[in-house]
């Protein structure tokens, strides 16, 4: 897999603040003083949204501020609302009913219906889950939308938690609540283009779990490596299947 | 205010994350859903969760009466008085 795409806008929003969860390694979670508040939204709007919504509404909302038109859009998330879902979980395993508000916004593309909703966007949408290559997958789709469609732009939001307690020693990256949204275009002379080859490393031997250093999930690299000119040309993405290269003036 | 009432408005406000309402801004008689308060169907199944909870009552999610009660805090509290 080889192909090109251009960023034109992205916005990451990461927690900073790291505690031990129960499984004794560092995560990074939001406080609920922390989230985004989503100022923009009327309070019947804002108040079902989960901590998960908050920043993945928050990413997407921010990046297409200055758009004029609705986009197609793209959503990925390794795990979507776990957090949710684990408390609903938790609440039929002991019998008890479980919350319809919750239930009614456990899907994969909750997200994605409640933006397209907000935003009054009827473009399609898509949403994506690929385990720890979620992210570049979302990438790809994203890709194809471009390529094989009539648009000329497409929206990407990705968000991941940290992993609840009940799935905590399940964690095979670092554990970081994160939301990320871009918008790529189809024109070459706006934002940064970059070149994306999946790559067989020959050194990758046995699952990434086995290793003692966890890696970051896809997503936080990849922007942070995109919001930082000085870093190198070229980024390997965590399990090293990846290779992403800056294109510049050629 | 009775106590009941009271105990409802801050049973809705906390069930559905009113972030912005306070007990004194919900009236007795105001219509809950749509027009007034604005709730919606999912916030009827909601709350009906919420007070079987709290109040240990069993509500008939099909029934045209269930309609009547959940109408307004008055309804909704004659109702629970009713069957506690």
């Amino acid at each position: 897999m080889d192909f090109c795409v251009n960023i034109k806008n992205i916005i990451i929003i990461e927690a900073q603040s790291s505690v031990v969860n129960v499984e004794g390694f560092q995560e990074k979670s939001f406080i609920k003083a922390d989230l985004p508040k989503l100022a923009v939204l009327k309070p019947m709007q804002r108040r079902r949204l989960s901590p998960f919504a908050k920043l993945a509404m928050h990413c997407a909302l921010d990046v297409i501020k200055d758009e004029t038109q609705a986009l197609v859009s793209v959503f990925s998330s390794r795990h979507g609302d776990l957090h949710k879902t684990s408390t609903m979980l938790h609440d039929l395993a002991l019998g008890e009913d479980i919350s319809p508000t919750a239930f009614s916004l456990s899907v994969h593309n909750a997200i994605a219906g409640l933006f397209t909703i907000f935003t009054q966007n009827r473009q399609a949408s898509t949403t994506v889950s690929a385990g720890q290559d979620t992210f570049m997958m979302a990438l790809v789709e994203a890709y194809i939308r471009l390529k094989t469609g009539q648009h000329e732009q497409v929206l990407l939001v990705h968000c991941d938690q940290a992993l609840p307690s009940p799935y905590a020693h399940y964690a095979d990256e670092l554990q970081i609540d994160h939301g990320v949204a871009l918008i790529l275009t189809k024109d070459d002379f706006t934002g940064q283009r970059l070149s994306i080859k999946r790559v067989n490393s020959g050194s990758l031997t046995g699952s990434p779990a086995d290793d003692n250093v966890m890696e970051l999930p896809q997503a936080i690299s990849f922007c942070r490596w995109l919001n930082e000119p000085s870093k190198p040309k070229t980024l390997m993405m965590p399990g090293h299947q990846w290779k992403i290269d800056r294109l510049c003036d050629e | 205010m009775s106590d009941l009432k009271a105990k409802i408005k801050t049973l809705i406000i906390e069930t559905l994350d009113l972030e912005d309402v306070s007990v004194e801004d919900i009236q007795d008689d105001e219509a809950l859903f749509v027009d007034g308060l604005g709730l919606d169907s999912i916030d009827a199944l909601e709350l009906g969760l919420a007070i079987k909870k709290t109040f240990n009552i069993k509500i008939d999610a099909n029934s045209e009466e269930t309609k009547k009660h959940f109408n307004s805090i008055n309804s909704l509290s004659e109702f629970i008085e009713q069957n506690q």
